[in-house]
């Protein structure tokens, strides 16, 4: 007979519940395992991965494009897996974050570690078989960097954690580049710094309003540690340097009006968002900033692939 | 009590068994794909 869910407070009610509960766990733990890899920050990574391949002076086999693709996005989820196994004491902490398998319980500390140690060996190795070791090699840097220097390193020792250790996302361009040309140029490095400058901003102004619960976890990020008026300098000063980076590309003619003009009016309005952040501190501001910074990377890398497809620029 | 506990033990082995067909569909996927990636490569793909 299969278990109902019945009246917990009738005799024997509450039995029913706990076999309902055990069915539905069955049925979301491989759920867990899916949320335990981030496909948030897995999207954002397979997005701009994407963006390096696509604007490389060359074509890669779809074939291979498509391992490339898949192989950062197994070394963002490895990355991800690992974090969630060496974080869950302060994940169990944060309101934010209370509710990853690992952090509740759902899923083993030693099954998250184990994934994502499985995840990091076979996404590195079949980047280097199948298509190159240039792209491999930049990949198990990538993870290396998040394990090692961000997240046992960095994150719970310096308020700069989010400075340096934002280099680990901003390779997967170069990867997607690296696995097409199989060397680096200057345009990939452009778009490394474009997302290593806009990592601090955007998880700053993550922390300004979720600063209590970075605070309970003892994580030392920039407003816990300096306070928000500083933050908020940070925030405006880093924005100010990413806008007319982020037109470089176009400026240098290696992509072309469309992007250099789209470039353009969002570093306007991150500016903007972040010159009302600094003029009226409130949690609201940085919540709109938060989002706007994501809208503004997406937009961004989304115009390079518009303009690459008009024919936009030279090929550097 | 002994009921809660069957009943547990068969959902434990519902939950491996769905780990482990989800597992052989990953390694399947994965054979599937080096084969076409080595077919692909000798192509000079």
């Amino acid at each position: 007979m299969e278990p109902t869910i019945a009246n917990p407070l009738a005799p024997g009610g509450g039995a029913s519940v706990a076999l309902a509960g055990a069915a539905a766990r069955s049925g979301s733990e491989l759920r867990d395992f899916w949320v335990l890899l981030k496909p948030n920050v897995m999207q954002l990574v397979v997005f701009t991965g994407w963006v390096g391949l696509y604007l490389a002076p060359a074509r890669l086999h779809p074939v291979l494009a498509f391992t490339t693709i898949l192989c950062i996005a197994l070394g963002a989820g490895a990355s991800a897996a690992i974090n969630n196994w060496y974080d869950s004491d302060i994940d169990r902490r944060m309101a934010r974050t209370r509710m990853r398998p690992t952090a509740n319980g759902r899923i083993e500390p030693a099954e998250a570690l184990g994934m994502g140690i499985a995840l990091s060996i076979l996404s590195v190795m079949t980047m280097g078989l199948a298509v190159n070791w240039l792209a491999g090699g930049l990949l198990a840097l990538t993870i290396a960097f998040y394990v090692f220097i961000y997240t046992m390193g960095l994150k719970r020792r310096t308020p700069h954690n989010i400075v340096i250790g934002g280099a680990a996302g901003a390779f997967p361009p170069l990867i997607g580049w690296a696995a097409v040309t199989g060397q680096i140029s200057l345009l990939p490095v452009l778009l490394f710094l474009i997302v290593f400058l806009w990592t601090p901003p955007h998880f700053w102004a993550l922390s300004l309003y979720r600063c209590g619960d970075y605070a309970a976890a003892g994580v030392p990020m920039l407003p816990v540690v300096q306070g928000r008026d500083v933050t908020r300098r940070h925030i405006l000063g880093y924005t100010l340097v990413l806008t007319p980076l982020a037109v470089l590309p176009a400026l240098m003619g290696a992509l072309g009006p469309i992007y250099g003009v789209g470039a353009t009016l969002l570093g306007v309005g991150f500016v903007h968002s972040a010159w009302r952040l600094w003029r009226l501190d409130s949690d609201l501001a940085a919540m709109r900033t938060f989002r706007f910074s994501l809208a503004y990377l997406f937009l961004l890398f989304l115009l390079m692939v518009i303009d690459r497809a008009v024919g936009g620029g030279w090929l550097p | 009590m002994a009921t809660v506990t069957a009943a547990s033990g068969r959902d434990r082995v519902r939950q491996l068994r769905a780990k482990n067909v989800a597992l052989a569909v990953a390694l399947l996927a994965l054979v599937v794909l080096f084969f076409i990636v080595s077919l692909v490569r000798m192509k000079g793909g």
